[in-house]
């Protein structure tokens, strides 16, 4: 190619090559054609030297490549596992240890109303024993009402002792649930981060396999330009050297006519 | 190498001469133009990449402020739930109609305390979410948006490396005709001077 052999700029340009000698017997066309055949010759040395050099560098860019997206992938997962640790410890653990508090909350604050509870309680069970044995209700059943009315109306009569008892069990267990709420709160938190981190790992990882790509896609441009330099060289060259031979044969047929005509 | 230094007599060299600077100056200017398109494509492209570390940074500083408030809620919370607990425990064994000015202001007291971790852990848990949004949604989207146009302006650059790559090809097939227009001189000469060496 010619713009490649002549362009001072051209970056694919081989270095300079020495001219035909003076006392060459060609003409200057020749010497012309010659020089360029040469230089040539030098451009496609340069432009294999380039397209090996781009092969290695693109065989090492496809790893890094593939690296970079097996990375992005780990980290994806990671921040997967941690989010959904995230949820279970951050929402439900930490709603059900609400629930349970606000429970044991309830039953710590409503201390006055529980003796009544307990004797509503105590008679519906009496009441519900009786009625189930008339309606022919099977008399095990019906026993177990009633010993569990008889055991609640017991309760309900130490109404003082047995209440500030359940109370006071209650406020352990809301502040046992409210901390267990608090530490899930912390956890979910903890292991939000370490989602977010990983995360943020993983997109930086597929910014560098996106470097890479694009770097990937420049040698593939140096490569496609030192393949179709290197063709067009060749075939430059295969022209020039036909002309060459063309010019020589006009000069030695012009020679033979030349000696027949003396 | 210089092709106008070199000594040329014939008129076929001479036009050859000029015919490949000529090609050269396109050449020229067409391998300037891919290499400003490819400066602009490696500069857009890593304009983009660098959007990309900053959207995910952004998304980082957004996860990892919103756990760090969201464990300093929950902290906040078990706070909470102890004061608390010691609140309803002194509570549940004074008996308030008799208990003395100091019990009901530490009462009092444990009371705020309870109440004022409570609000801010919640306010904190509350918290960790807009910030998140803020801090690190919305500036990861703001730099994605950036990447994006980026990557469009590499698009275009690379559209112009394929126009200038085209220009190149163009050259280069004048430089082909420009041989055989030298050839063609050549021979038509060559003709000529056997032409009149048969005359004499």
């Amino acid at each position: 190619m010619l713009s490649a052999t002549l362009s001072p700029t051209n970056h694919w340009a081989s270095p300079e090559v020495s001219a035909p000698s003076e006392d060459s017997h060609l003409s200057d066309v020749c010497a012309l054609l010659a020089l360029m055949v040469t230089s040539q010759t030098a451009n496609q040395t340069g432009s294999r030297n380039d397209i090996e050099i781009d092969a290695k560098h693109l065989d090492q860019l496809k790893q890094q490549m593939a690296d970079a997206v097996r990375q992005a992938q780990e980290a994806q997962h990671k921040s997967g596992l941690f989010g959904f640790l995230s949820n279970v410890f951050g929402k439900d653990i930490a709603e059900i240890a609400g629930a349970v508090a606000a429970a044991a909350a309830m039953v710590a604050t409503g201390g006055a109303a529980a003796p009544l509870v307990l004797l509503a309680l105590s008679s519906a069970l009496e009441v519900g024993a009786k009625v189930g044995q008339e309606l022919g209700l099977d008399p095990k059943i019906c026993l177990g009402m009633s010993l569990a009315g008889a055991a609640l109306g017991l309760c309900a009569g130490g109404s003082g002792q047995a209440v500030g008892t359940i109370a006071s069990a209650a406020r352990g267990v809301k502040a046992s649930a409210t901390a267990v709420e608090g530490g899930a709160t912390v956890a979910g938190g903890a292991l939000g981060a370490a989602s977010g981190h990983e995360h943020a790992q993983s997109l930086h990882h597929q910014a560098d396999a996106t470097a890479f790509q694009m770097r990937t896609d420049s040698t593939n441009v140096d490569i496609d330009d030192a393949l179709q330099m290197l063709a067009d060289s060749l075939r430059s060259e295969q022209h020039e050297t036909g002309i060459v031979s063309a010019i020589l044969k006009d000069q030695a047929d012009a020679n033979n006519t030349l000696s027949e005509r003396v | 190498m210089s092709i106008a230094s070199t000594n040329v007599s014939s008129f076929a060299s001479e036009l050859a001469t000029l015919l490949i600077e000529t090609e050269n100056s396109q050449s020229d200017a067409a391998h300037s133009e891919r290499d400003a398109a490819r400066s602009h494509y490696l500069a857009d492209a890593n304009a983009q990449i660098q959007k990309l570390h900053d959207a995910a940074d952004a998304t980082e500083a957004g996860a990892l402020t919103s756990g760090a408030l969201t464990m300093a809620g929950g902290a906040l919370q078990i706070g909470a739930a102890s004061a608390q607990f010691t609140y309803d425990t002194d509570k549940a064994s004074v008996c308030e109609l008799s208990a003395s000015t100091d019990v009901k202001q530490r009462l009092a007291s444990e009371a705020f305390n309870a109440g004022f971790l409570q609000t801010s852990g919640k306010l904190l848990g509350d918290c960790a979410a807009p910030v998140k949004a803020f801090l690190g949604d919305a500036a990861a989207a703001r730099d994605q948006a950036d990447a994006k146009t980026y990557e469009t302006l590499g698009e275009q650059a690379q559209w112009q490396m394929s126009d200038a790559s085209a220009s190149i090809d163009k050259a280069s097939k004048v430089g082909d005709k420009i041989l055989d227009v030298v050839q063609s001189l050549q021979h038509d000469q060559a003709a000529s001077n056997n032409a009149v060496i048969g005359r004499i």
